[in-house]
């Protein structure tokens, strides 16, 4: 999935996704970035949905419906998106959602081929049966999925960029120190496998980390309402990762 | 018809006996020539199971040390090497997700492990310890700068901390205040760290330093970068061959502990470190015991919080907590393997691991015999559970393998003494030397010690050819009419007897300790010595002493060699039991576990094999124990011989009258010998010993001699050669009956079916139908099967 994530370096001038929503009823553009927004995001409610009991098939189609229903029907504008972030928004709207559904009864076809957006839900099945099988909360589910979502595509934004400018060998290498230096070799030893001097290696690693920081936070500021809840999104996504 | 031809009564006794002696024999000898010829078809020609795990294990890396360390290594890899959160597989980049979070916060905060501990504690066993922060600690502790929160225990809390003029990470563990109370403690912390700073091995957590920091009192310790089994098994289900490669290392570690006379007593998972280098290592050895006050002063709840973890104690840590001694942590460690292996823990009537996980049923044998609720059933060493494992591991590769016979039936001694490589992915050599049934590991064993056991084992064998001689001169003098069968004969063969079964006896004593002392440093400190041991060495050592009294009597020159042969002869006997005694302990009981392991309750096939063997197994005991019978009498003519005195004369005793209360002990004919002896009956049932002191008391000129010298030749040679012709083949029975019902040892029983159809015992008319009964019974292959897997 990552690899088809637009990852240009349009994300750098951030744009908040309830301004792309407003928007979204206005230029192509703009609902193209809103597509876009929830194409990355898929799996998190796919495997919200899955977890809530759906069958693969049923969720593939209720999923399809949902982010079809979104982006045609201007639901997004509905939304109180002064204060919200989109994670807290999706996860009402698709649980809502499943609700109306449900009692609309489950025989009813849905979908009808209303492919919005193109999401390859095999793959996404197959992630879902790789998920540890101990007893999350489908909103549990959600959020964690919500955050190695957000980080494989701040990864994979940073290794595009790496690569485009040929220097994928050292980002494979320098990406372990994103995390701090516990249980990576010794400094001097990566400096001399890379052919650099130690100073050298550690401005890299600064840098890496620092290009890495704005990325990541270039990214969560997309789906929140303001810059300053960019902090508070962090520390909730880390309490997602981590809670009981 | 024999008297036609000139012979007398006592001749043909004597035939009969000799009849009776070579029959015995010649059983043993057939018996034993089919064992080894089975045991040999079994060597050159091994079955289709063992040729698979031969074909699987050239597959393996050889190395098993380092496969090992690549199997645990891998496992510790599943851990964020920062805070040691578990890494799924869908880590972005394989890098741990919260720590990447954290890497987006303006200004990076040190990163803590909050909540993520290396040791964390079980929940509810202990109120956390608020009084001593990080901060608070500093103060007390210049020489360290502490950098982070562990975890908490029971055990205390353990910090992170760098040790400032060596720039070196440790962990400094700081004991409870509550545990520290006891006016005691600080004596006992003492000893007890100063125990623990002593163990220096690879798989045991290093403790550095010790000591009393005003209130507080503290360990500071090897820091193990890694995580601990409990966050690996929350982390998600370990693969059999993952929780195998565990093992062996805690083996090793608990191994090397025991032998130093430590007992951990709380092996847990939390307890058991994995590094990053995919080192195991032990924590917290024998603190469990440093925080239980004397046995006197302490309730049970407390005991139960700081001593140990209720799920993972042995039954007497709870049952007679003052006894616990190693076997206590074998039991544990059965505990983790199982939760290893199943995810579970063996609470109740637990199913197998191999009903749970794809693993060999040997396995489970193993897991079942750690489990054992009575310590004196489970493996007495910590190295035998990694060296059947090792025999066993292989088999995890596929769980329905047909097991070939003479394999599984010799165990790991066999796998390891033919060097060949076990089915496992686990090399032989670590098992083979760790091994003490096959020899003391290089440097383990005081060159003192093995000289002692070398002189012991020569001497014997020594003595041994000196009585062979002594027997065969009297027989020759006496069949040439040299020698009457009389006073100096019976001297010549009492010296004889006594001088073959001193030997066997010191044979079997010296090999009883060298077996004992392989892997421990002395035998004093064993693990495997019991005092039935040292009852047995004992006993030995007076029959030597008995022995060594009827040379110096004889040499003495009072009274010959005739009025010596009593001493040798109560020598012989003293000697001849302990020797038996003391090879029983060694083969069968200290040699168990390289046998097939017991028999699993749960297997109702083993069950009905069992019930099926039990008829003709307690038909051998029983024949056996008929075949004792002369024995008996046979050991109650010496008392008549030492009352009676030496020689061929006796004296009229009025002693007698008292002692044996019968007439009949003035008539020393044989038949008169078997009445006293009949009419004793409580001599039976003792030893030769109590009779020592008669002999050392016998009167220099007893008055009133009166000439009989057939009876008590007859008397002597009635005595030798029942003990001969008799008491091997019926103690043999015995043993094999009661080891068949257990279904052990198939040749063994096999060999007890054919000497029971023999004459070579008094039961051997009862033996004839029970013999054939045993014989088509061990024939079945269904019944080979089950003795052998």
């Amino acid at each position: 999935m990552s690899a088809s994530t637009p990852a240009g370096d349009s994300q750098f001038h951030t744009t908040h996704w309830s301004l792309i929503a407003a928007a979204s009823g206005e230029s192509d553009a703009s609902r193209a970035a809103l597509a876009d927004l929830c194409a990355a995001y898929w799996y998190p409610i796919y495997a919200y949905l899955r977890r809530r009991g759906r069958a693969a098939e049923d969720a593939r189609d209720l999923a399809q419906e949902f982010f079809a229903t979104l982006l045609e029907k201007g639901y997004l504008a509905d939304a109180d998106r002064e204060r919200g972030r989109f994670r807290a928004f999706l996860l009402t709207a698709v649980a809502r959602f499943a609700a109306k559904e449900r009692e609309k009864g489950a025989a009813q076809k849905r979908g009808g081929g209303r492919a919005s957006l193109s999401i390859d839900f095999d793959d996404g099945e197959r992630r879902y049966l790789r998920e540890p099988s101990h007893d999350w909360t489908p909103e549990r589910i959600f959020e964690r999925r919500w955050a190695l979502t957000l980080l494989d595509r701040t990864l994979a934004a940073l290794r595009q960029e790496h690569a485009a400018a040929g220097k994928l060998p050292l980002f494979e290498v320098l990406k372990q120190f994103l995390t701090g230096e516990a249980g990576a070799p010794p400094l001097r030893q990566v400096a001399e496998s890379l052919g650099m001097t130690e100073g050298a290696l550690k401005v890299a690693i600064h840098r890496l980390r620092e290009k890495y920081r704005e990325r990541l936070r270039a990214e969560i500021a997309q789906t929140v309402a303001a810059q300053e809840d960019v902090d508070e999104e962090l520390a909730a996504l880390r309490a997602a990762l981590r809670g009981g | 018809m024999l008297a036609v031809i000139g012979l007398g009564a006592a001749e043909i006794v004597v035939l009969g006996f000799l009849c009776l002696l070579f029959f015995g024999l010649l059983g043993l000898a057939i018996g034993g020539l089919a064992y080894f010829l089975k045991q040999a078809k079994g060597d050159s020609t091994p079955g289709p199971a063992a040729a698979a795990p031969a074909a699987v294990s050239l597959s393996q890396p050889i190395d098993a040390a380092q496969s090992s360390a690549d199997v645990v290594a891998s496992i510790t890899k599943r851990f964020c090497p920062q805070c040691r959160a578990a890494l799924g597989g869908d880590s972005p980049e394989g890098l741990c997700a919260a720590c990447l979070l954290a890497g987006g916060l303006e200004a990076p905060a040190p990163l803590t492990a909050d909540g993520l501990a290396m040791t964390t504690p079980p929940s509810g066993s202990q109120p956390p310890v608020t009084s001593q922060v990080p901060a608070d600690l500093a103060k007390h502790f210049p020489q360290l700068e502490i950098l982070e929160l562990l975890g908490r225990g029971g055990m205390g809390a353990v910090y992170k901390a760098r040790q400032k003029n060596l720039d070196r990470i440790v962990a400094l563990k700081v004991i409870p205040p509550e545990a520290a109370k006891d006016p005691a403690f600080a004596e006992r912390f003492a000893r007890e760290a100063r125990a623990l700073a002593r163990l220096n091995h690879a798989n045991i957590v290093t403790v550095h330093d010790f000591g009393q920091a005003g209130e507080i009192y503290f360990l500071i310790m090897e820091f193990v970068d890694g995580v601990n089994l409990r966050q690996a098994l929350r982390a998600g289900r370990l693969s059999p061959r993952e929780a195998l490669a565990i093992v062996p290392q805690i083996c090793d570690a608990l191994q090397y502990a025991h032998d130093q006379g430590i007992v951990h007593r709380d092996i847990k998972p939390e307890n058991v470190l994995l590094d990053r280098a995919g080192r195991v290592k032990i924590a917290d050895f024998g603190l469990a015991k440093l925080l239980v006050p004397g046995s006197d002063d302490f309730t049970l709840t407390q005991t139960r919080q700081v001593m140990g973890t209720p799920r993972y104690m042995a039954p007497e840590q709870f049952e007679r907590p003052t006894e616990v001694d190693h076997r206590a942590d074998i039991y544990s460690l059965g505990v983790v393997i199982y939760e290893m292996l199943t995810g579970e823990m063996p609470i109740g009537r637990f199913p197998l691991p191999s009903e749970k996980v794809q693993i060999d049923v040997r396995i489970d044998q193993v897991v079942l015999r750690t489990l054992e609720k009575e310590p004196a059933r489970r493996y007495q060493r910590a190295s035998q559970v990694k060296s059947e494992l090792a025999s066993a591991g292989g088999g995890m590769v596929s769980a329905g393998m047909g097991i070939s016979g003479s394999q599984a039936e010799l165990g790991s001694e066999s796998v390891a003494a033919r060097g060949s490589t076990p089915p496992t992915w686990q090399t032989p050599a670590p098992a083979t030397k760790s091994d003490p049934t096959l020899s003391p590991p290089p440097g383990g064993v005081p060159l003192g010690m093995v000289l002692g056991v070398a002189i012991g084992m020569v001497l014997g064998i020594l003595l041994m050819s000196v009585g062979a001689f002594a027997i065969g001169y009297a027989i020759l003098e006496a069949v040439s009419k040299q020698l009457p069968l009389a006073g100096p004969f019976w001297g010549w063969m009492g010296a004889g007897f006594g001088c073959l079964a001193g030997g066997f006896g010191s044979v079997a004593g010296s090999y009883n300790s060298y077996r004992q002392m392989a892997g421990a440093e002395d035998l004093l400190r064993s693990p495997r010595t019991t005092w039935l041991d040292w009852v047995l060495r004992g006993y030995l050592v007076l029959g030597v002493v008995l022995i060594v009294a009827g040379l110096w009597d004889y040499l003495d020159g009072y009274g010959g060699i005739s009025s010596s042969g009593p001493l040798f002869l109560l020598g012989a006997i003293t000697c001849f039991q302990a020797g038996l005694f003391l090879l029983w302990r060694t083969v069968v009981v200290i040699g168990q576990p390289r046998l097939a392991g017991d028999a699993a309750p749960l297997d109702p096939r083993r069950e009905a094999i069992r019930r099926r063997v039990a008829g003709p197994a307690i038909g051998l005991m029983v024949v056996g124990l008929v075949g004792l019978i002369p024995t008996l009498l046979a050991m109650l003519m010496v008392p008549t011989v030492v009352l009676f005195g030496p020689g061929d004369q006796i004296h009229e005793g009025p002693r007698m009258t008292e002692d044996m209360g019968t007439k009949a002990a003035y008539l020393p004919t044989p038949a008169a010998t078997l009445a006293a002896a009949l009419a004793a009956p409580t001599f039976a049932l003792t030893s030769p010993i109590p009779f020592a002191p008669f002999v050392l008391a016998q009167p220099e000129a007893a008055p009133g001699m009166v000439e009989t010298p057939v009876g008590i030749a007859w008397a002597g040679i009635l005595f030798l050669v029942f003990i001969l012709a008799s008491t091997i083949p019926a103690v043999l029975l015995i043993v094999a009956g009661w080891r068949m019902r257990k279904l052990r040892s198939h040749g063994l029983a096999s060999v007890a079916a054919v000497i029971a159809v023999l004459p070579c015992t008094a039961g051997w008319l009862l033996g004839i139908p029970i013999g054939i009964w045993a014989l088509v019974v061990l024939m079945r292959p269904e019944v080979v099967e089950v003795f052998e897997s």
